[in-house]
């Protein structure tokens, strides 16, 4: 049942009640905001926002999305990518926010939770899977209209999280090698021959330009994010059932320009268990220097300093998962409505805290500067 | 379009039927917080004082028969274990606040390290240790033990086998094995010193001042949020079901612990007398959920409470009935007891594979 402040939110997401009833003239100014998919079920899933002064809003969208990408060049408008194995996404303009963009799937594929624009926003790029066979691909969609206008391979099953490289001129992408069928369920079907990978993939011609793997053949690389000199931080997530041993996992590392080898970080077992073989998000600092990682598994929210090679610390926080890079920390979300502050350094207590009741945050969350007109 | 019209008058009414009957009392915050703090004041409270003096008993018990090595002191020391190990159950599923003070080592890690490591069996772990220790005058002077060997197993092995490869579990020869390898006293009383200590402090934190706080975590169970983001009382009903998933996951559906000392299944019965009076304290929380006229959500608690207490209560506890037994309680304890009582759960729907 929906709560009356639901129920307006969803009537304003549809378009059909104004957003603002004030009679003063609208101000358009630049804010810092977080968003992320949100909601608990249909009619109130969507878009979720909100910021450091700014009550939580949703402009419902009436499905489970999992990550949202902003459009660089219209800093208004964003897209919220379907959880996997999702039929929609659908883009969303704030200046304009009941009017919903609807991104179709080509028949016979599912969209796998995560999307990116290139620099000038002329291209929608997404994980895509074969709804049968879960192969990946891209599929490469006009930025504006989102007509599909190529599909490139990815080179795995099961590809997850995407970005652009720095040099705007390639993709990474995270293929999880899991085979699951385009159902929501968890069944995976290839446990024995599962064969995770991260590729780089052209987006000149779609070529492959080179894949990588860790040594666990049994940890599924799913999460990724990207330094300004184009390192890659990686967040894996252990098949528990499939490896056949109790050992401690490492669940985090990176990639270097140029360096043939993903490097796990050496992070002591004790730090590493407590991400309890699951990693639902990774950033890491522009300059490299901090790379966190979110596991709700676990509740937790483990911070790495690169340069000293050991851990800042941990933050202990329910169903963490929604993970960020600000200039002043790393912030970080959950399914409970709260989000926090993080020191780089001292992750172990929030530098501060927001609580918005009655959100529920999904796993992924941006923290952008956005134009809003209030 | 007719049907839309009707529709849609149909929801106006049923939206302003439902505003006409709401009563107010309802979702009063402040009574579901009176309904807490009288179940954690009359069972919470008692069961971690329970669990400081059994542990107090068991260090103690520990003490006396390292000085004295005899039958009866021994028989004395695994008696105060059986009886710890009871009290203990009846604790551990209350896995947050002091029990998680700390994120690297918390207190739980010490009293029973596989609560926080889901599927490792530590065991192999916890007897090389004993082995590699058992001829040192004191074990650990030099060095702070790891929690995984310390706590229930390492107590339960010290006190119920030898450390020969026959690993006997006969009295005689564990009395025996604890004359010739004098480490084993040693060991005994650092990790049976450790759990009083740690006991001890745990129960301070529930009633007088709780970690880096001015507060008693009672105190702190009433706020609105607690440290880790989550209302109070829905972080401790999701402990609950945690505490009765990792039993069937982790002891029914894997290794039962207690095998050494016999006690398994009083355990889980211990478990859930424990959390069954939780629900039932006077004025506590199937009374606020009674008062919000959610009878039905009691009702059905309670007869899964009395099928898993029954599953329990058999010979050797089988494991399929308490299974079956527990995994449908869990669903009462996360779902249906939170709908009775106005609870927002945590989603907790970020784990699912993405």
């Amino acid at each position: 049942m929906l709560n009356r402040r639901e129920m307006l939110l969803s009537l304003a997401g549809l378009g059909l009640l104004p957003l603002a009833c004030s009679p003063e003239p609208r101000k358009k100014r630049l804010e810092r905001l977080w968003f992320a998919a949100a909601g608990l079920d249909g009619p109130t899933h969507g878009i979720g926002f909100a910021g450091p002064e700014h009550r939580s809003e949703v402009v419902v969208t009436g499905f489970r999305g999992h990550d949202v990408t902003q459009d660089p060049t219209r800093l208004s408008r964003f897209v919220l990518s379907a959880r996997r194995p999702g039929k929609r996404s659908v883009a969303v303009d704030l200046a304009h926010p009941g009017q919903l963009q609807e991104i179709p799937v080509e028949p016979g594929f599912v969209f796998q939770g995560h999307g990116v624009f290139n620099h000038d926003a002329s291209r929608l790029y997404t994980t895509e899977a074969d709804a049968e066979t879960a192969e990946g691909s891209i599929g490469v969609r006009d930025g504006h209209s989102f007509k599909m206008l190529a599909r490139y391979p990815t080179g795995g099953l099961g590809p997850h999280e995407l970005l652009l490289m720095p040099d705007g001129r390639s993709l990474a992408v995270a293929n999880g090698g899991l085979l699951k069928r385009g159902e929501p369920s968890l069944v995976v079907y290839n446990l024995d021959t599962m064969d995770a990978s991260l590729s780089f993939i052209s987006l000149e011609n779609g070529q492959i330009l080179s894949q990588h793997r860790v040594d666990e053949p049994k940890a599924s690389i799913r999460h990724i994010d990207v330094t300004q000199d184009g390192t890659v931080a990686i967040g894996l997530q252990m098949q528990r059932k499939a490896a056949g041993h109790d050992h401690i996992t490492p669940l985090c590392g990176w990639l270097r320009p140029g360096a043939p080898k993903i490097e796990l970080f050496p992070v002591p077992e004790a730090y590493t268990e407590l991400l309890r073989d699951y990693v639902g998000s990774v950033a890491i600092t522009p300059d490299g220097h901090y790379a966190a990682f979110t596991s709700p598994v676990g509740g937790i929210c483990l911070v790495w300093n690169t340069q000293t090679q050991k851990p800042s610390g941990a933050h202990a926080m329910t169903d963490v998962c929604g993970l960020a890079v600000q200039d002043d920390g790393f912030i970080v979300s959950s399914s409970t409505g709260v989000v926090r502050l993080l020191d780089f350094n001292q992750p172990k207590k929030a530098l501060r805290e927001w609580v918005f009741d009655h959100m529920q945050w999904d796993n992924h969350l941006i923290s952008v500067q956005t134009w809003r007109t209030s | 379009m007719k049907i839309q019209a009707l529709t849609a008058l149909a929801l106006l009414t049923s939206l302003s039927v439902a505003c006409a009957t709401e009563d107010p009392d309802r979702n009063d915050p402040k009574k579901l917080k009176a309904a807490l703090r009288a179940s954690l004041k009359a069972e919470t409270v008692p069961a971690f004082l329970r669990f400081q003096t059994a542990s107090r008993t068991l260090s103690e018990k520990s003490v006396i028969f390292c000085g004295e090595l005899t039958t009866k002191s021994l028989a004395a020391a695994q008696d105060s274990f059986r009886e710890w190990n009871l009290a203990w159950n009846a604790v551990r599923p209350y896995n947050f606040g002091p029990f998680a003070n700390n994120v690297i080592a918390p207190r739980m890690n010490y009293f029973e390290y596989t609560r926080n490591a889901h599927g490792r069996d530590w065991s192999a772990t916890v007897r090389a240790s004993i082995l590699e220790n058992r001829d040192k005058e004191e074990p650990f002077k030099e060095i702070t033990p790891n929690a995984k060997v310390l706590g229930l197993t390492a107590i339960e092995m010290l006190l119920f086998e030898t450390t020969d490869t026959s690993t006997s579990t006969d009295a005689d020869a564990v009395l025996s094995d604890f004359k010739t390898h004098v480490g084993k006293c040693g060991y005994l009383t650092y990790a049976t010193h450790k759990v009083h200590v740690l006991a001890a402090e745990t129960y301070e934190a529930w009633v007088t001042k709780s970690d880096e706080s001015s507060l008693s975590f009672l105190d702190r169970m009433m706020l609105d949020r607690l440290e880790t983001g989550d209302a109070p009382i829905a972080k401790l009903l999701m402990a609950f079901s945690e505490d009765l998933d990792y039993v069937k996951r982790r002891k029914l559906q894997g290794t039962r612990d207690a095998q050494l000392s016999g006690g398994f299944c009083d355990n889980v019965s211990s478990t859930l007398n424990a959390m069954e009076h939780f629900f039932a304290a006077e004025g506590g929380l199937y009374a606020r959920a009674i008062a919000r006229d959610f009878p039905k959500n009691v009702s059905l608690t309670e007869a899964a409470f009395k099928k898993a207490k029954e599953a329990a209560g058999q010979k050797d506890c089988p494991n399929d009935a308490l299974v079956a037994a527990i995994g449908s309680l869990e669903g009462f304890v996360k779902r249906t007891m939170p709908d009775g009582l106005g609870v927002q759960m945590p989603v907790v729907n970020l784990s699912d594979g993405d």
